[in-house]
């Protein structure tokens, strides 16, 4: 009412350019935002996956950031050449070389080793000595922007496929605990919503879409309830859990019964 | 509403939409068919009398004879509650109990139990009931209380409140041999000796409503057929033709009898009008026609024939009077045994020599063997169509084994002295 | 011995004739035909009587031959057994069943005897079914026997099918032996 009221004292095109305006804004975040497929639901299916995490441990990302260091590897065997006629010179000047590089790339990769650092200078050594500094800094800033968008990449890929780990995890859990009741029958089909904490305790189950059949609904809710947790969820990164996890679907939908 | 507050809201509700559309699915196709465990607490009893039966170990043992359920064994049991108050489901949860079972007997002129079933995750009842009975019924007590916990859990009708009826041979010190036909619970308990004779007893067989018994008896000399009433004794023979007497067999409604009679020339199936006692006959061949079984519906009725050379089953439809063939499968297949969903055929099915029991679906034309036992016999089915009671031998007796039809739970039935062969399941009892 | 009284009569005639010839005098030809047939009618009347002695002593032969074939049938009998053997879901005789059976039937011509006939196979396969193979085997039998002579009024069939075996437990030894008919006079 009152939106009417304002609307008799503003101009005419204002309205409709307010929202055309917010259309556009809306237009543009659809556009930006990430989106997984456009009509389904991310669907985990049984053989596609291939886990990698299989009851151990789950790696932690920064190690997965650690991945360049193959890349530093060749130019190891040039460091030690140099190295050794300049036993006396080397020392003096790969300290002090080491130390301002290793600053800025510490900042951003604070586990990696430090085999990498030396590497680029000494190699730089032969060359002209008066552009030790201005390659350093040249071969520094390639590093770091090559490092920077295959770290990028690699959290891409890595989010995907830990996430796909993470599902066929809870898939083996609950395939374990499912003991179907003699009224099963291949093809029935009972769709569950289940809702995790971070901790990866189940919080609550409930049935979706019915079966129609009592007995194998409740076969699919006993068999979340027996799971009761994920605790491996818990190294998930709160971001992914929160995407993928925190409210998540179950199908239940048997194949390797009799008939 | 304004346009303006129309568009954000449709915005909002695309958005909010879109966002719940992408949520994760995980597919499980596959179970590991772990059996359900469950505590059956020993029932407390009421009052001063002493219950005649210990209903908790006979509701835990047919339990566990299905296959479905592993039972908890009472030394593991941390307490024995009989009421709702008494039940600590952390203390279940520990040793991964998913039901408790508890209840109080109350003996007296009748006897009375009551029972309650826990579901110990969503920490609360499900199920509660009571039964009573005579004292003398205390173990059928026992087993409607099972047939109540199999059905809430598994969704499928319990069939331990049932009876088996069986022959079994014995021989005297003289090496004669005498056979009784013996009617006994589902569970081989209290056996009642129906007819004893110095002659051969085959093919017994239920009437729909389980109160009257037909079978084939050689007593006079040949081969005749009586039917039975179970509750007062009363016998009529009838049949007393030349030649075979045998295979009775009653329709769903209890009102025509097929047999097979030879009378004619070769082995051949007539039905039987119990009310008139008029006699059709619905095979014509110089085979073998033998071994009738009726179809739930009442409408076709299964046999075994060899007119094309080997044993095979065929089926008869009374409409039409059109018989087909059912089993393509290997050189022998006889004694067809259908379950109530109309579908699940058991037979006696030959392969590699041996003769195993079989399950042929009519829907898909499968054959499955069940069993791994040789010179296996006359399968009966359950009547909720969950296990099969067939005649087997162990070293050189005959005894009684059952098998899921599943083909995943198999146990033999306690052993009597003698042979024991030919089980008849008996239908759905009314109490 | 039954001969004698026609003998005797016929001599009393004989000696009457001559006499009444011998006494009428004086025709000596007469009562030399007289006596001619005097000896004649002597003669055939003890030609008569070796015959019914040899008649009676063939007809006394004979039924000793009949009794001693019949021991012998009887002996074939006992020697051929009353149980016929089968081979596995047949029901087809076996030479050695119908040269057994051959006996029987040999005897059973002489007399009217009734046999009973009791088919039997072994456990295998299913029990009404093997009721339905024990009848014919049953049934070959008296059909053979049928087709040699014996009406089949006279022969009764009965199945037991496994429900009466002779030898107990598994394996052909024990097998074989329960494939059989087994015929029993009543």
């Amino acid at each position: 009412m009152n939106l009417s009221v304002l609307t008799d004292y503003l101009p005419e095109w204002l309205a409709p350019s307010v929202a055309t305006f917010c259309l556009h804004l809306l237009l543009l975040f659809l556009l930006l935002s990430r989106w997984e497929s456009s009509d389904s639901d991310r669907v985990i299916q049984a053989r596609k996956i291939t886990p990698e995490i299989i009851n151990a441990k789950l790696v932690s990302i920064d190690e997965f950031r650690a991945r360049p260091t193959p890349k530093a590897a060749p130019r190891q065997p040039a460091k030690t050449q140099p190295a050794a006629p300049r036993k006396q010179a080397a020392p003096a000047p790969s300290k002090p070389a080491p130390a301002p590089e290793s600053k800025p790339l510490a900042k951003k990769k604070p586990a990696e080793t430090g085999r990498s650092e030396p590497a680029p200078a000494p190699a730089k050594k032969p060359a002209p000595r008066l552009d030790a500094d201005a390659l350093a800094e040249l071969s520094r800033r390639q590093l770091s922007e090559s490092m920077a968008a295959e770290s990028a990449a690699e959290v891409a890929v890595t989010a995907e496929e830990m996430a796909a780990s993470y599902a066929a995890l809870i898939q083996r859990a609950v395939i374990g605990y499912w003991s179907r009741p003699p009224s099963a029958r291949n093809g029935m089909e009972v769709l569950l919503s289940v809702q995790l904490i971070p901790s990866g305790d189940v919080i609550s189950v409930s049935v979706v879409k019915s079966s129609g059949n009592v007995a194998f609904d409740r076969s699919a809710i006993n068999a979340v309830e027996r799971a009761g947790s994920f605790p491996e969820l818990r190294n998930l990164p709160i971001r992914e859990f929160e995407k993928s996890f925190r409210r998540f679907r179950l199908l239940f939908r048997p194949e390797d019964l009799r008939y | 509403m304004t346009s303006l507050a129309r568009i954000l809201l449709f915005a909002t509700l695309m958005v909010s939409a879109v966002s719940a559309r992408a949520q994760l699915v995980i597919e499980i196709t596959q179970g590991m068919d772990d059996p359900t465990t469950i505590a059956v607490v020993p029932f407390a009893t009421e009052g001063t009398g002493i219950s005649p039966a210990d209903v908790a170990e006979i509701v835990a043992d047919d339990l566990r004879r299905s296959g479905q359920f592993a039972p908890v064994r009472r030394d593991n049991m941390l307490s024995y509650p009989s009421t709702s108050g008494e039940i600590y489901f952390r203390d279940w949860r520990a040793i991964d109990t998913e039901y408790v079972l508890i209840g109080r007997v109350t003996p007296g002129e009748r006897l009375r139990v009551d029972y309650e079933l826990f579901d110990v995750n969503r920490e609360r009842s499900v199920l509660s009931g009571s039964q009573t009975d005579a004292p003398g019924e205390a173990r059928m007590l026992a087993h409607r209380v099972s047939d109540a916990v199999y059905e809430h859990i598994t969704g499928i009708p319990g069939a331990f409140a049932t009876r088996l009826l069986y022959v079994s041979v014995e021989r005297n010190l003289q090496g004669k041999d005498y056979y009784r036909l013996t009617l006994s619970d589902a569970d081989g308990a209290r056996p009642i000796v129906l007819l004893e004779s110095r002659e051969p007893i085959m093919a017994p067989s239920w009437a729909p409503d389980g109160r009257e018994i037909a079978y084939v008896s050689f007593e006079t000399g040949r081969p005749a057929i009586f039917r039975q009433e179970l509750r007062s004794g009363a016998r009529e023979q009838l049949t007393s033709f030349r030649g075979l007497n045998s295979s009775p067999a009653w329709s769903p409604d209890g009102n025509t009898l097929a047999m097979v009679l030879s009378k004619d020339g070769s082995p051949d199936i007539y039905l039987m009008d119990m009310a008139s006692r008029r006699l059709s006959r619905i095979t014509r061949h110089y085979a073998i026609d033998t071994e009738p079984t009726w179809m739930p519906d009442g409408k076709s009725i299964l046999f075994t024939s060899d007119r094309g050379g080997r044993p095979q089953i065929y089926r008869y439809h009374l409409q039409t009077g059109i018989t087909d063939r059912v089993t393509f499968e290997g050189n022998y297949n006889a004694r067809a045994r259908i379950a109530q969903d109309g579908r699940n055929v058991v037979l006696v099915h030959q392969r590699d020599g041996q003769y195993h029991i079989a399950i042929h679906d009519l829907v898909t034309d499968r054959l499955q063997v069940l069993t791994s036992t040789d010179l296996d016999e006359s399968p009966s089915i359950a009547p909720n169509g969950s296990m099969v009671l067939y005649a087997t031998k162990s070293g050189d007796r005959g005894i009684l084994s059952a098998v899921s039809v599943d083909g995943g739970v198999k146990f033999n039935l306690p052993a009597r002295s003698g042979d024991v062969r030919e089980p008849a399941w008996s239908p759905y009892l009314m109490p | 011995m039954k001969d004698l009284p026609v003998a005797g009569k016929a001599l009393t005639l004989l000696f009457t004739a001559a006499f009444l010839v011998a006494c009428s005098g004086t025709d000596t030809q007469q009562q030399e035909e007289a006596a001619a047939a005097a000896a004649a009618a002597e003669a055939a009347a003890a030609q008569q009587a070796r015959e019914a002695e040899q008649a009676a002593a063939r007809e006394a032969a004979a039924a000793r031959q009949a009794a001693a074939e019949e021991r012998r049938l009887e002996q074939a009998v006992a020697a051929a057994g009353s149980t016929f053997y089968f081979d596995f879901d047949s029901s087809t005789l076996t030479t050695e069943a119908r040269q057994a059976l051959d006996a029987h039937i040999a005897l059973l011509r002489t007399n009217d005897e009734e046999v009973r006939l009791e088919g039997h196979t072994d456990e295998r396969g299913t029990r009404d079914y093997n009721m339905a193979l024990g009848e014919r085997r049953a049934n070959s039998v008296r059909d053979y026997m049928v087709v040699n002579g014996i009406p089949s009024y006279r022969i009764e069939t009965v199945s037991y099918g496994e429900e009466k075996p002779v030898a107990y437990g598994s394996g052909e030894e024990n097998w074989s032996q329960n494939r059989r008919v087994e015929l029993s006079r009543q």
